[in-house]
């Protein structure tokens, strides 16, 4: 149906993920608390960088505990803990103030 | 158990405090979850209201969770107590014990350990007596940090090639030497190393200041950028601006550029207000 003021609305943008998850050293997501409809696809897209950035550091003999990535809708804070990586989502500019430099 | 508990949650790290609600938040008794960065305020606000359990971190600044569950014991004798923490070890669970905590857990990272730490909190809220030692699903730890991952050995925290003139960050920069804005960075507070890198992968053009061992910090600044960026596409997620890399005895920060990728070492213990504070600073004043 043609829209009363002659044009389609825009589609409105995806609203950026909130949450975390874990993943092993194999690369396999074990824990998630992400919405069920955030694809595991780029789970595991955004798990396996983290893994690489934590490797990288390593090969280079840099002992690197965490990672805060700040894209300009998105905060990645990704922490080593015990065989595996914990990974944050948080949308950049909401509600909460956040302590990370 | 009351119809709808009230649990208090508290850890100075607020990204794990958002965590632990989300996780406590599946629990059947649907409890009503309030937190608190510190132990203080946690004192605040046991003292305004009550509630029936308290799941704290052990390793925070000013009062750690045992100091904490020392004054609780005393002065809120009925509260059931948690404690989850990172650092693993027989010292630290005798001395949680010691102080009255009903039960002890390793930060759950797993699904299993997520749904071991629920049930042991479920029966918590349900009056169940539980025993610390038995809740915890790995065998106990030597008191030591608990070790890296296989992928993340333990090496030197930093390389030991200097590649770039030595001596304090206020010293200028030899006579003899084109002046460089890498160099002036090097003189602010905090600041231990700035390096840039331009060019293409294969040849890229390195340029540091105090630095150690740049090549080999270049390759994995280029790594590690680049994995992120393509990440950005997919997520959604807008124009990457930086990468922050820390660790017990390093702080980076990483800020690609058209022209040019800027890395700064900070001093580790620079507060994180102040290093944001010079990295501002040190943006206004790059050009690549």
């Amino acid at each position: 149906m043609k829209s009363l003021f002659g044009r389609t609305s825009p589609t409105p943008p995806a609203p950026s993920p909130r949450g975390s998850f874990t993943m092993d050293l194999d690369g396999n997501v074990v824990f998630s608390t992400l919405a069920s409809t955030f694809p595991a696809q780029l789970k595991e897209q955004i798990g396996r960088a983290v893994l690489a950035a934590f490797g990288a550091a390593a090969e280079s003999k840099v002992r690197v505990t965490e990672f805060t990535v700040q894209y300009a809708a998105l905060r990645i804070t990704a922490r080593e803990m015990r065989g595996a990586v914990l990974v944050f989502l948080m949308p950049r500019g909401g509600a909460r103030k956040h302590p990370v430099a | 158990m009351p119809d709808c508990p009230k649990i208090l949650l508290l850890d100075d790290d607020q990204d794990l405090l958002e965590l632990y609600r989300d996780i406590l938040q599946r629990l059947p008794e649907h409890p009503e979850i309030r937190t608190a960065t510190s132990a203080a305020r946690a004192i605040a606000m046991l003292d305004a209201d009550p509630f029936d359990l308290l799941i704290t971190d052990i390793v925070m600044p000013k009062m750690d969770g045992i100091q904490l569950l020392t004054i609780v014991r005393q002065r809120w004798p009925q509260l059931r107590t948690v404690i989850v923490t990172a650092v693993p070890g027989d010292q630290l669970m005798r001395r949680s014990r010691d102080a009255g905590v009903d039960l002890f857990f390793i930060k759950p990272t797993t699904s299993a350990e997520v749904d071991t730490f629920l049930s042991g909190v479920s029966g918590l809220l349900h009056g169940k007596a539980v025993d610390s030692a038995l809740t915890s699903d790995r065998p106990p730890q030597p008191s030591s940090p608990a070790p890296p991952p296989p992928s993340v050995p333990p090496p030197p925290s930093l390389p030991s090639v200097v590649s770039a003139p030595q001596g304090p960050a206020e010293r200028p920069p030899p006579a003899a030497q084109p002046a460089s804005p890498l160099a002036s960075f090097c003189r602010l507070e905090g600041v231990e190393f700035a390096l840039a890198i331009r060019g293409g992968v294969s040849q890229p053009a390195i340029e540091s200041w105090r630095a150690e061992r740049p090549e080999d910090l270049s390759k994995w600044l280029r790594s590690t950028l680049q994995g992120f960026k393509a990440v950005a596409e997919p997520l959604q997620a807008g124009a990457l601006l930086q990468v922050e890399a820390s660790g017990p005895k390093i702080r980076f920060t990483m800020v690609p550029g058209p022209a040019a990728d800027l890395c700064i070492g900070f001093r580790p213990s620079l507060p994180p207000e102040q290093a944001r504070a010079t990295l501002k600073l040190i943006l206004s004043r790059w050009t690549p």
